[in-house]
């Protein structure tokens, strides 16, 4: 393993740092997971019945809407809070097994399904396999490698990123479509040829089921049946829906946008992370994330995503620890000079503009002051 | 028909296969009982038996997928508790007979505290009058064989002869308590060996015999009398080649309890025996001969003492699919099941539970002999 140089300190981890890093990090985990328990299993249950109140509140009030406009209004916002409540707090962490242990078949990752465009299965093996085990590795994880936005000088400039900013607001708008697609555009299902060496074992046909089996179901459920089920008052529930739907994805594509991209998150080269020790890859699970500072509602309605940085670094672990648990590894980050990316709600997000619209520029190496703005590891 | 529209409609909606699981966080009732897989079960009570063995009543209510609960004297159940938050399954003989349960619909479970285990040590404490714990339907083949069960008035006297080892009467209880009274023709034996003055339900055995004459108590002492030996045997039948055996204990008295009565002429087919309970876990036990038994693909293979490879480089080698991803123990893409067994996560480096639950492959290497659902 390379000795590793830390920026914004000037001082290179070696790799018995490393290994105490990982020591250090391992230990908080430790202690972590030996307090879930029954205070975990309420909370997630607590947070499922107030997703299952907000849903159909927010249905009965959409209907409602006849009556009144504000009815309509107040729908929105709670079918849109129950559907990321379902996404983030559950979903998500569900999702990467973080509730697995209550051997609870409804809460359970093998068996989970959410209300989102993408199939859970599809989820987690973009998510979770690759996105968790390659963050921000350019050209593995396809955060960093999709291609619709340039986001590090590591890509070379295009014409089409002149404007991606206005793409970027695209994705945020279709965000769930963009998530249940980012699978099979991987593995260019659809169209061009098929990357070699993605290591995936998919099969093709299984993928084209699977997207179309979960996205009509999701089109049905919205747009037909809830609709048919208000009679009369068909359009009203039906805009109400799409309303929702689109609330949810512009929020959960800013919280992730905001754990990922704002300025001072390091990418990373393949060749550098080749053969990588645990520590090295703590190291950059720290690096290449960054947190959102903000009360505990938020933290809630972000899925704990808030807490990128932790989430990183232990994706197992039930994420409503995050906030206690990132007191601890801010000690540890600074024990060992590595820098710890976090800020506000808006200041993270300003960053977060500030990147895409700087490399929608033909900028070429980043260099000199911008250099420690858009830090390669 | 109906049900499969529903379930379709359901899982259109709200993305959970069933309404009851789209509602199940809002009830109390344990999980597998909502989700209709096994029975409700309240407590009625709990008695203390001996220093290690306690019993538990439940009286069975509600219905598992339109079954009604109902089982064979010797059979066990799964219980499902909820401790700290996690559903854990265990299997637990039945001790009571069949007419407490037609009388007031409850079943006696008699449990041994593992005192190294994760669910009996703490179970007798820690559940309350009235609580609601899962039961599944009763499994096992530990019955009355239809050899014995003859109920015809003009065949000879059968023999049939109990042998039990300590917590291993659990099923013998049951049986007696349920057949001997049924069955003038048979005569019944218990061998009960156990430590000097912990034969567990001894009260309620010895009131058996009192009453039938078809039956024959002998409760012996492992101190005093060692394991069975043909002595036992031949004190209590001269016909051992038209006898049906039953054997229920430790291990080791099983197996040598099985080669004396088969050097002894009893024929194979007349021999029954029950392996009960999960085996307790030391750390020690390591580096030892283990077998792993794929449960999906059928295939059952055996790991040397000094293999310490992954469950998942195990699969793989022996061509059973297997999902994986990061072999790295992150994503999560190879959990699986494991339905029995003990397994060391090279991760967090403990030891997993003996009873079923989910782990991930690619971190988990087997300690003990492990099902795993792959």
């Amino acid at each position: 393993m390379m000795a590793t140089l830390d920026k914004k300190f000037g001082k290179k981890l070696n790799e018995q740092q490393l290994e105490q890093l990982a020591i250090d990090l391992d230990g908080v985990k430790a202690k972590a997971m030996q307090q879930v328990g029954s205070t975990d299993e309420r909370y997630i249950k607590k947070i499922v019945r107030l997703q299952r109140t907000l849903e159909i509140a927010g249905r009965i009030c959409l209907v409602l809407g006849f009556m009144s406009l504000y009815f309509w209004g107040v729908g929105v916002l709670l079918l849109s809070a129950s559907k990321i409540l379902d996404n983030m707090e559950i979903g998500h962490n569900v999702l990467h097994g973080q509730y697995d242990w209550m051997n609870d078949p409804t809460l359970n990752s093998q068996t989970f399904e959410w209300d989102n465009a993408c199939s859970s299965e599809s989820w987690k093996r973009v998510h979770n396999y690759e996105h968790h085990t390659y963050t921000n590795i350019v050209g593995k994880d396809r955060d960093f490698g999709y291609g619709l936005l340039r986001l590090s000088d590591d890509f070379s400039w295009r014409l089409r990123n002149s404007w991606q900013f206005v793409t970027y607001l695209v994705l945020s708008t279709l965000f769930q479509w963009g998530i249940a697609f980012h699978e099979m555009a991987g593995e260019r299902v659809f169209f061009g040829k098929k990357k070699e060496g993605r290591g995936s074992h998919v099969d093709v046909e299984q993928l084209k089921k699977v997207f179309y089996s979960k996205s009509t179901r999701q089109i049905l459920k919205d747009y037909v049946i809830f609709p048919l089920l208000a009679g009369p008052f068909f359009v009203m529930v039906l805009l109400g829906n799409l309303a929702a739907n689109l609330l949810r994805n512009f929020w959960t594509s800013t919280i992730i946008f905001c754990g990922h991209f704002p300025t001072e998150v390091y990418t990373f080269t393949e060749k550098e992370c080749e053969d990588e020790s645990r520590g090295h890859w703590y190291y950059r699970q720290i690096l290449g994330s960054a947190n959102l500072t903000g009360p505990k509602w938020f933290h809630i309605l972000t899925g704990h995503l808030s807490c990128q940085v932790e989430h990183h670094l232990f994706p197992e672990v039930p994420a409503h620890r995050y906030v206690e648990m990132s007191k601890e590894v801010q000690v540890i980050a600074a024990k060992y000079g590595i820098a710890y990316n976090t800020g506000s709600f808006f200041s993270q997000y300003a960053s977060v503009v500030q990147r895409v619209i700087y490399f929608s520029f033909p900028v070429g190496k980043v260099t000199g002051k911008k250099a420690a703005l858009y830090p390669r590891f | 028909m109906l049900n499969v529209l529903t379930n379709k409609l359901s899982l259109t909606l709200f993305n959970n296969d069933t309404f009851k699981a789209y509602f199940a966080p809002f009830s109390t009732k344990p999980i597998a009982v909502l989700m209709g897989e096994m029975f409700a079960a309240t407590v009625v009570t709990m008695k203390t038996e001996n220093n290690d063995m306690y019993s538990l009543t439940l009286a069975i209510s509600g219905k598992v997928n339109e079954q009604v609960f109902s089982f064979q004297p010797g059979q066990y159940i799964e219980l499902q508790v909820k401790k700290n938050g996690s559903y854990i399954k265990r299997p637990f003989t039945i001790s009571s007979s069949l007419a407490q349960f037609q009388q007031d619909k409850t079943i006696t479970l008699t449990i041994k505290k593992q005192f190294a285990g994760r669910v009996t040590p703490w179970l007798s404490s820690a559940i309350k009058k009235g609580e609601m714990l899962g039961v599944s339907p009763a499994k096992g083949d530990f019955v009355l064989s239809a050899a014995s069960n003859t109920s015809s008035k003009m065949a000879p006297k059968k023999e049939v002869i109990f042998i039990a080892g300590g917590s291993g009467i659990t099923p013998f209880h049951s049986l007696l308590l349920s057949h001997v009274a049924n069955n003038p023709t048979i005569n019944f034996t218990l061998l009960y060996f156990s430590r000097v003055n912990q034969h567990a339900l001894n009260g309620s055995l010895v009131a058996l015999e009192l009453e039938h004459s078809n039956f024959t108590l002998k409760l012996l002492q492992s101190e005093r009398d060692g394991y069975c030996s043909a002595a036992h045997i031949n004190a209590v039948t001269s016909d051992l080649q038209h006898s049906e055996a039953y054997i229920c204990g430790p291990n080791g008295m099983m197996d040598s309890t099985k080669t004396l009565l088969l050097e002894m002429g009893l024929p194979e087919s007349a021999l029954h025996l029950e392996q009960f309970g999960l085996a307790s876990f030391r750390n020690m036990e390591l580096n030892v001969v283990r077998n792993v038994s794929f449960a999906i693909t059928n295939k059952d293979i055996v790991v040397d003492e000094d293999n310490q490879q992954t469950l998942l480089m195990l699969a793989e080698d022996n061509v059973v699919p297997a999902k994986y991803g990061c072999r790295m123990g992150i994503c999560q893409e190879c959990k699986c099941k494991k339905v029995s067994g003990v397994v060391y996560n090279s991760q967090t480096k403990t030891y997993s539970d003996t009873g079923e639950e989910d782990i991930q492959a690619c971190i988990s290497v087997p300690v003990t002999d492990v099902v795993i659902n792959l």
